[in-house]
């Protein structure tokens, strides 16, 4: 614990930058958010090698003034199940966030209060958790689920509630809802847009996909068929069952189609499957990867499989924290939290870990923006109009139309054959081909 | 042609490893009536188990082959003599069920212990593919069509000429009388329980490089494997082979020439249609020549039968009507 | 040095089908269990194997109890049983069937399987020949082979008669006659009355799982009334 100590210190910094304006009144905090409008700073170079001397102090006198309430937050997280290779991640993110906070005295003098069910990756289960949370525990908000499936099935619970809730995944938001917010990339401009701009840029004119027959292969057709119409670019689909041990067959159709890149339209163990099926048919192809192979395990697996051509994916600041460059606003955050994350868990933080710190982050900042008492409506209304936070993972600015409140990052990443990734460039801009291709 | 035969080997390589795996459910449901539903998970153990002490520990691979087909025994063997044991040998539906079980905390602890993401390693023979025909294919995929050929001509010998294997077929011909010349009916479950977790370590060994595992995977292959079973024949260990290499190449050409989208759908179809066709599965034993074996179909209509018309005479338990009623008829001089 | 059975009963559940059953086999003797069907006469054959449980009494070869003892351990206690409908491995051959006869004891095979042939020599011939495609009085005369494969010391026929032609039973009574000159106890439950008391030292008549009459056998034959009352479903 001791040795953790200093570590803590940095990733107070990072995870609440809003330290730099808060700690000299951190009483009376809410009047003062509301007049700065922006709540949480963009953690600018300067401000941030400021506030790192403030925020060890911030423990000591934090303490001495009226403590408001703790704050509680609940979690429903796929800490086991097939989703747990993002539930894992988030559930340590959030609790090391939490004990560094109380270690520091509290976000702004007041405590949080985290606790953490596991909905084992199914949504039936999300929900019994969920219902469990707000009887027993009744927190505020809720952060999750980690699956879109859990997310859509406990949104009704927490609205009829009043809980906030912020779930993690990607999905889409079918019908918006007052207390539901949503974090990462909008799903289809990660895995649809943000691929069709490279392929176009590149020039690409056939593109190949091979999908599961599961929810991620097919949801990943149903993103990529109007992207490809959007972009004017052909796409060849093929089907695979996820238990299948080999796809030449599927593969030979679709090398016969004269592609110029291959898109492996699945996930997990899949993506190995229809790997290893190029390599034995000499496909040597750019090949992209959809969104849920984009992390860490993945990248592992196929580290000795990779066309030379490159595999290729959607990412997110935090894979390639390294080699970010020094002007980049979001540099020190991420760099900060990914370092603490490594030195405590001894592993590498992927994208959902960075999700989770975000939504954790925002949703402490417009409860305790909105001030002791405040109810759930008011903290949405603070958070749709005054939060602005540059995050681990993405910058957020919420409207009330707009739950999501960011964009993409565009930033593109080349699996490399040490089972990590580097980064290949970042779209400034990046066409709506779904939306053009679903008209 | 060379079109052709790339779908062909495709079907070999899905057909050899459902093989292995109908193989084990045949084994174990012949000698001892069960349904062993954790099949795939001895897959799912084997090829972990190996993964980790080849990569994990850098253990040679002979060294990490031997190691995953031992433990993954060891989990069988320990499954039927702790668990399975305990029940009468007649209680065929709670023993069923016992297997769910187990597949269910077998998936539980390899999660625990290997984590929840998928594992892989390098393949056994590395290297660029070459052309045969004008397909193409890895070195890989050679080994393991050659390692399942062995292993098929090694169990053929094993039925076909030790005792230990004539025994375990007697149990399937003939319980009670495997019974009345020494046979131990749980000795032999226990036998075909770990020769069936061998057969599985080794396709979890030999695909475990090419699709990679997790803790979670083995289940569909056990599925596939069953339904090999099926379609050869359930109680046919030729059947078995037959049946999972049949699947494999019907479910590739499917891809190939039909739709890949339906490829399963159409692999069911054909599955319905022999069962239409042919009750006992393709190499299962005819209704007229029932003794021999007989799929799951003749089988559950024997039961039903046996059932209906109320057991066996001298008020024997009906189990034993199914079992041996076939070898009583139609022997008169 | 006896088979014996002490007020043995036994049953399938609910149903008693033994009542306080006793009686006892000699080596190199023959006793006939005689009842028309359902009296019993399976029922006792299968205590003795073990494949029927008993609520009380006991079972005992040459003074050791075998409750504890598994259905398979017969063959190495010296029992041989060729039971109802002679359960043949129909799949497998002739040689394999008597083979596996010899599973538990595995000791002295090809000698066995030299008595075996020499006492059967239609079983040399068709030895390479399945089991399910042999005739009723081959397959009668393999089951007996298979029994006999673990040298035992008692041997428990049920019905051996059963569906043979006038020839054949001829044939398999002989041999048992000659199994028990060699020293062989056999108990032989049988529906053939007649044939069965002409080669029996003792004969029990069983009835709703009672003995109801004990004798030797050729004195049990030499009584009409008994023939009549409860054998006579036999003879007919």
């Amino acid at each position: 614990m001791r040795k953790s100590l200093p570590v803590s210190a940095l990733v107070v910094l990072s995870v609440a930058a809003l330290g730099a304006c808060g700690d000299d009144d951190s009483g009376s905090s809410a009047t003062t958010k509301a007049a700065a409008t922006t709540v949480a700073t963009s953690a600018a170079p300067t401000t941030a090698a400021a506030t790192a001397a403030a925020s060890t102090t911030a423990a000591a006198t934090t303490v001495a003034p009226k403590p408001g309430p703790p704050i509680k937050i609940g979690a429903v997280l796929s800490v086991t199940g097939p989703g747990s290779s993002l539930g894992a991640q988030q559930k340590n993110t959030l609790e090391m966030l939490t004990e560094q906070l109380n270690a520091a005295g509290g976000f702004k003098g007041r405590k949080v209060e985290l606790k953490v069910a596991d909905d084992q990756s199914n949504p039936d289960r999300a929900v019994e958790q969920t219902r469990a949370l707000i009887q027993e525990f009744k927190p505020t908000a809720i952060v999750g689920a980690s699956l879109s499936g859990s997310c859509l099935a406990t949104k009704p619970v927490t609205q009829e509630a009043g809980v906030l809730q912020y779930c993690l995944s990607a999905a889409n938001i079918p019908t918006p809802a007052p207390l539901y917010f949503s974090a990462q990339s909008p799903l289809g401009a990660w895995i649809g847009n943000l691929p069709f701009e490279y392929f176009k840029e590149k020039g690409f004119k056939k593109i190949g996909c091979l999908a599961s027959d599961d929810a991620s292969g097919q949801l990943t057709v149903g993103v990529l068929k109007p992207a490809a119409k959007g972009a004017g670019i052909e796409l060849f689909t093929e089907n695979f069952n996820i238990a299948d041990v080999d796809v030449s067959a599927q593969l030979t159709r679709l090398r016969d189609k004269g592609l110029d890149a291959m898109y492996v339209c699945t996930s997990g163990t899949g993506v190995v499957t229809v790997l290893q099926g190029m390599k034995q048919l000499g496909i040597n192809l750019p090949t992209w990867i959809g969104s849920g192979s984009a992390s860490l395990p993945v990248a592992a697996l196929i580290k000795d499989l990779l066309p030379s051509k490159g595999v290729l994916t959607g990412g997110e600041k935090i894979q390639v924290y390294e080699a970010l460059p020094a002007d980049d606003p979001q540099a020190k955050q991420i760099q900060a939290f990914a370092t603490a994350y490594q030195a405590k868990f001894n592993s590498r933080p992927d994208l959902f870990a960075a999700s989770a710190a975000d939504a954790f982050t925002i949703l402490l900042t417009a409860i305790e923006g909105a001030g002791e008492g405040a109810n759930t409506a008011a903290v949405a209304k603070y958070m749709e109009d005054k939060v602005e936070y540059t995050g681990v993972q993405l910058t957020y600015n919420f409207t009330p139309e707009d739950h999501r409140g960011t964009g993409l990052s565009g930033i593109v990443v080349e699996f490399t054959d040490k089972g990590a990734f580097k980064f290949v460039k970042q779209f400034k801009t990046v066409t709506d081909y779904v939306a053009a291709g679903s008209k | 042609m060379s079109t052709f035969l790339q779908f062909l080997f495709g079907g070999l390589v899905s057909g050899a490893i459902f093989a292995l795996i109908a193989l084990g459910w045949v084994l174990i449901y012949n000698v001892s009536g069960v349904l062993n539903l954790a099949q795939g998970e001895f897959v799912m153990i084997g090829a972990l188990v190996f993964v980790e002490m080849r990569s994990g520990h850098d253990l040679p691979v002979a060294v990490s082959i031997v190691g995953a087909v031992a433990i993954t025994v060891a989990v069988a063997v320990v499954l039927d003599i702790a668990i399975l044991r305990r029940l009468r040998n007649d209680q065929m539906v709670p023993m069923v069920l016992v297997t769910v079980g187990a597949s269910v905390v077998l998936r539980e602890i390899a999660q625990e212990i290997f984590g929840k993401d998928p594992l892989r390693t390098k393949p056994l023979l590395d290297g660029d593919p070459f052309s045969v025909g004008g397909a193409t294919v890895l070195p890989h995929t050679l080994l393991l069509w050659a390692s399942v050929v062995v292993l098929v001509a090694l169990l053929t010998l094993f039925f076909a000429r030790s005792l230990v294997g004539k025994a375990m077929r007697a149990c399937h011909e003939n319980a009670l009388g495997a019974q009345v010349v020494g046979v131990s009916p749980q000795r032999m479950r226990t036998a075909a329980f770990a020769l069936s977790a061998a057969l599985g370590a080794v396709a979890g060994v030999l695909i475990v490089p090419v699709t990679s595992m997790s803790w979670n995977g083995g289940t569909a292959l056990g599925l596939k494997g069953f339904v090999a079973a099926t379609f050869g024949g359930l109680g046919s260990l030729p059947g078995a082979v037959v049946g999972g290499i049949a699947i494999g190449i019907i479910e590739a050409l499917a891809a190939g020439y039909v739709s890949s989208a339906y490829k399963d759908v159409f692999a069911t179809l054909v599955l319905l249609a022999l069962l239409l066709a042919r009750p006992q599965g393709l190499l299962g034993a005819s209704q007229r020549d029932e003794r021999v074996g007989g799929g799951l179909v003749p089988r559950l209509g024997a039961l039903l039968r046996a059932r209906t018309v109320g057991g066996a005479r001298d008020g024997a338990p009906p189990q034993r009507a199914v079992k041996d009623g076939t070898s009583t008829q139609g022997e008169n001089t | 040095m006896t088979l014996r059975l002490s007020d043995v009963h036994g049953g399938y559940g609910a149903t008693k089908v033994l009542v306080g059953v006793s009686f006892g086999v000699e080596p190199g003797s023959v006793v006939a269990l005689l009842g028309s069907n359902g009296a019993g006469k399976t029922s006792t054959l299968r205590a003795v194997a073990g494949l029927l449980s008993l609520t009380a009494g006991t079972v005992t070869v040459d003074g050791n109890d075998l409750a504890r003892r598994r259905p398979c351990d017969r063959p190495a206690d010296g029992i041989g049983h060729v039971p109802e409908g002679r359960q043949l491995f129909a799949g497998m051959t002739v040689l394999d069937n008597l083979r596996l006869g010899a599973y538990a004891t595995r000791r002295d095979t090809q000698e066995m399987l030299g008595e075996v042939f020499a006492l059967f020599p239609v079983l040399a011939d068709k030895r390479r020949a399945r089991a399910g495609s042999l005739s009723g009085g081959q397959a009668q005369m393999l089951a007996i082979g298979r029994a006999l494969m673990c040298r035992p010391r008692y041997l428990l026929l049920d019905e051996p008669s059963l569906g043979l032609s006038p020839m054949n039973v001829d044939r398999v009574f002989e041999t048992v006659v000659e199994l028990a000159r060699r020293g062989v106890g056999i108990m032989l439950a049988e529906q053939n009355a007649s044939r069965a008391l002409e080669i029996a030292q003792v004969g029990h008549v069983l009835d709703q799982g009672r003995v109801t009459m004990s004798g030797p056998g050729n004195e049990l034959l030499g009584r009409p009334e008994i023939v009549e009352s409860y054998l006579g479903g036999a003879s007919a």
